[in-house]
């Protein structure tokens, strides 16, 4: 840390100005404009929305017999 | 119960903010029929692996046949669990009345609250409005012990609580903290990115943790020990040059005087405190320090040590003197979202006077997460961040919870005669669980509002019953920490009478002459009112985000200082040392084991199927965990005789319980690790309180005076004395805690 020139703080702050800004438009319920784009963006940095199903998710049902 | 059925009406899906435990991971909700019956992961990559078994088990919870539907009356003997159904006004005439007696006669500080923010989400800082209204200043959290107390502490060294920004570090220290795919989901994902990525990551814990099994670098400390393991890192970073100079010269004061207090803890020294070898601590330290952006997240456990405040002040320092602070890949200084209203700014803490301000129980004795502190800290507050009153993780003008217990059982040094407990679970949530019984049962006014009956409902004079994060609508701000607004939307209407606590606190203020200050009708109203500042009503913040974050403002102390009295980094505390307390950082050594109390006992350990006392009633839940087991090493389990899963009595010289072995190769030997929180809800009727006396580790804590932290009061969790017994399994069991 206590190398990191003044330029290299402002590079890294720009960066990170500009994925919040991405992020933020990603996150939003809008699917157009720019926001469309923002979400593409953050689906194609992270290899999409879809999470294989994971079955440590899964719950039986709840059973009354239990007690 | 979670499989859709088509031949139902439609169903329709919403976005929630879980409130199971207290990360907040969003997610989907589908409900048919008014009753949600399936949790799916969000839909934006971003989100979608914050789930949990505990998230998806949302429907079994909120539809589970004990859900308290209706108010009740006790009408046995306190804690004999009898009760009579009344209407929901009936209870808040009631209550209205029997508080302003209590009031009238004792003062309104003998009114005490205990709430737990993340499982009634919904308060809006209402709780602290009323009692500064009302003129109490006894509220007192969990949040004491977990993440509130932290940043009450981080605030004496820089005026903030700042948030790690793991998207970007480079290297992440855990002291003890063991994020899993199931509990802390959030964190567990940016940690595993981290590491993808090729951060390092450093686990400081005495047992091998699923995050020591994985970390480059596992330190295996003696529990308690963080103190003098930081100030170990710190003569490294300090002998070997390795700190940030210019940063320090800029923006720190009292470096000479902590680097004299360094010295007293030479490597030799701090491996003989933590059992650590020195040449691993030195190790650490390199890496630490030279990592180009490296944060030290929150941690439970260094909140609950004998010398809690110096060593979540080291974190602090260790960040401040590496360069971390307000830096990309450090620790964020995120302030308040600027279109917000934070809960500190409804609580009205200029409305209490001040001399009633002063009677908070702790003010004296432990002031650091007291109004004492927070009213030092005002105008550096004001200046650095535009309010007077600022509460990160609702923990920063607190009550202590033990000096409100003792007033509550003894009257020393007040008597305190009612108390509101509000999603919070207080017989078990504490240290030295039999004064808190004690103090419970010395009450006139007792008010719970849950959503199941718990040991602590048990033991009151009405039981109001709670709505659920999928029964209403909210924006999640991460009580002030970060600066991000989620949205939760309601999803079902909740069952017969439950609502909300906002619901409880404005119909009891209004029936007590506080009406003007309580003019929201609903949710909606006051989230409207949150939301002015950014000219949005909720109706259009819920039409168009998700989540937003305020855009990130890095380094901003080069423009406002920080918000201590000197406008610097305090290395040495001007705050603490008006306080009368030591203002360098130092180690003390924990209540010392014994031929008779051999191991070194940690609890408030927490296991994935359950939040805090929590969940021990959903099926689906507890078969993942069916009995509470105490980890300890095969060396141990064989000399005393104990075999994996016997039973076993922990014996401290404060209090004994029982529970399953589970002999663990990866404990450090001497250790004894104990789930927190355990109860048996499938015993009511036949223990007393639902065993809530069996199994719970908080019999198990001393909180008298000589083992508490000096500064905040907080009790030495991690490695008090005990000893093993092999044990029978107790009476009245059920059979999946027997055989599980």
């Amino acid at each position: 840390m206590t190398k990191r020139t003044e330029l290299e703080h402002r590079r890294r702050e720009l960066q990170a100005a500009v994925f919040a800004r991405i992020a933020n438009r990603a996150l939003s319920r809008r699917t157009s404009g720019f926001d469309r784009v923002a979400k593409g963006l953050l689906t194609r940095q992270l290899g999409g929305a879809g999470m294989a199903a994971d079955p440590e998710l899964d719950h039986g049902p709840e059973d009354p017999a239990l007690w | 119960m979670t499989t859709p059925d088509s031949t139902m009406n439609p169903q329709h899906t919403k976005y929630c903010v879980c409130t199971i435990c207290d990360i907040g991971c969003q997610f989907r909700a589908v409900a048919q029929d008014d009753r949600v019956v399936r949790i799916l992961p969000h839909e934006s990559p971003a989100l979608a692996r914050n789930i949990c078994f505990k998230g998806t088990a949302a429907p079994q919870i909120h539809n589970h046949p004990d859900r308290l539907r209706v108010p009740l009356k006790r009408v046995g003997a306190r804690g004999s669990d009898q009760w009579e159904e009344i209407s929901y006004e009936q209870a808040m005439d009631e209550i209205a009345e029997r508080l302003s007696s209590i009031v009238t006669e004792h003062g309104p500080e003998s009114l005490a609250v205990s709430t737990s923010g993340w499982n009634t989400q919904t308060t809006h800082g209402f709780d602290r409005r009323f009692m500064n209204l009302l003129g109490s200043p006894n509220w007192i959290s969990g949040v004491s012990l977990c993440a509130g107390n932290t940043a009450a502490v981080n605030r004496l060294t820089y005026g903030w609580f700042p948030f790690p920004d793991l998207l970007n570090a480079n290297c992440i220290v855990l002291f003890g903290h063991n994020p899993r795919k199931h509990s802390w989901t959030p964190l567990f994902n940016m940690i595993e990115a981290a590491r993808d990525r090729g951060a390092t990551v450093i686990v400081l814990d005495p047992r091998v943790s699923e995050q020591a099994e994985k970390a480059d670098l596992h330190l295996q400390l003696r529990a308690g020990t963080d103190a003098a393991m930081c100030l170990g890192w710190l003569k490294v970073i300090f002998d070997e040059g390795l700190h940030d100079q210019r940063f320090i010269e800029d923006w720190c004061v009292g470096f000479d005087e902590l680097r004299a207090r360094v010295d007293e803890y030479p490597l030799d020294r701090v491996e003989q405190i933590t059992g650590v070898d020195r040449e691993l601590i030195a190790q650490a330290a390199r890496i630490y320090a030279n990592a180009d952006g490296a944060v030290i997240p929150w941690t439970p456990v260094t909140d609950q040590q004998i010398s809690s405040t110096s060593a979540i002040r080291l974190h602090s320092i260790l960040r401040a003197v590496t360069g971390n602070l307000d830096v990309v890949g450090g620790e964020m200084f995120n302030g308040v979202h600027p279109g917000w209203r934070t809960e500190a700014d409804l609580q009205l803490h200029d409305v209490i006077a001040p001399e009633q301000r002063a009677k908070q129980l702790g003010y004296d004795k432990h002031p650091v997460y007291t109004y004492r502190t927070a009213e030092m800290l005002r105008p550096h507050m004001e200046r650095v961040w535009g309010r007077e009153w600022m509460d990160q993780v609702m923990g920063c003008h607190m009550a202590n919870p033990t000096e409100v217990f003792r007033a509550m059982a003894d009257g020393d040094p007040y008597p305190v005669r009612a108390f509101f407990t509000l999603g919070n679970n207080t017989l078990l949530s504490y240290p030295n669980q039999h004064q808190v019984h004690r103090a419970l049962m010395n009450q006139e006014l007792v008010v719970a509002h849950e959503i199941f009956m718990t040991p602590t409902a048990m033991l009151a004079d009405y039981v109001l019953p709670g709505d659920v994060f999928t029964e209403r609508a909210h924006i999640a701000d991460t009580w002030g920490w970060g600066n991000r607004l989620a949205l939760s939307e309601q999803v079902v209407a909740p069952p017969e009478q439950a609502s909300s606590t906002f619901q409880f606190w404005t119909d009891l203020a209004r029936r007590m002459g506080f009406a003007e200050h309580f003019p929201w009708d609903d949710l909606e109203q006051v989230l409207d009112h949150r939301l002015e500042p950014s000219g949005r009503t909720f109706e259009q913040f819920a039409s168009t985000v998700l989540m937003e974050q305020a855009p990130p403002d890095y380094r901003k102390y080069r423009r406002t200082g920080f918000a201590t009295p000197s406008g610097k980094v305090e290395l040495r505390s001007s705050i603490l040392e008006e306080l009368g307390f030591d203002p360098l950082p130092y180690h003390r050594e924990g209540p010392a084991t014994s031929d008779a109390f051999p191991y070194r006992v940690f609890t408030g350990v927490r296991e994935d199927p359950f939040f805090q006392t929590g969940q021990r009633n959903i099926g689906v839940l507890r078969r993942r965990s069916p009995s509470p087991k105490l980890f300890m090493h095969p060396d141990d389990a064989a000399r005393d005789g104990l075999v994996e899963g016997g039973w076993a009595r922990l014996e401290t010289e404060h209090g004994q319980v029982v529970a399953k072995i589970a002999i663990r190769p990866e404990m450090r030997p001497g250790h004894v690790r104990v789930p927190h929180g355990w109860w048996y809800p499938e015993t009511r009727g036949s223990l007393e309180l639902s065993g809530a006396f069996v199994s719970s580790d908080a019999v198990l804590c001393s909180d008298a005076d000589e083992f508490l932290d000096h500064e905040q009061g907080i009790p030495h969790f991690k490695g008090f004395p005990g000893r093993l017994v092999p044990c029978d399994a107790p009476a009245g069991m059920s059979e999946l805690t027997l055989e599980g």
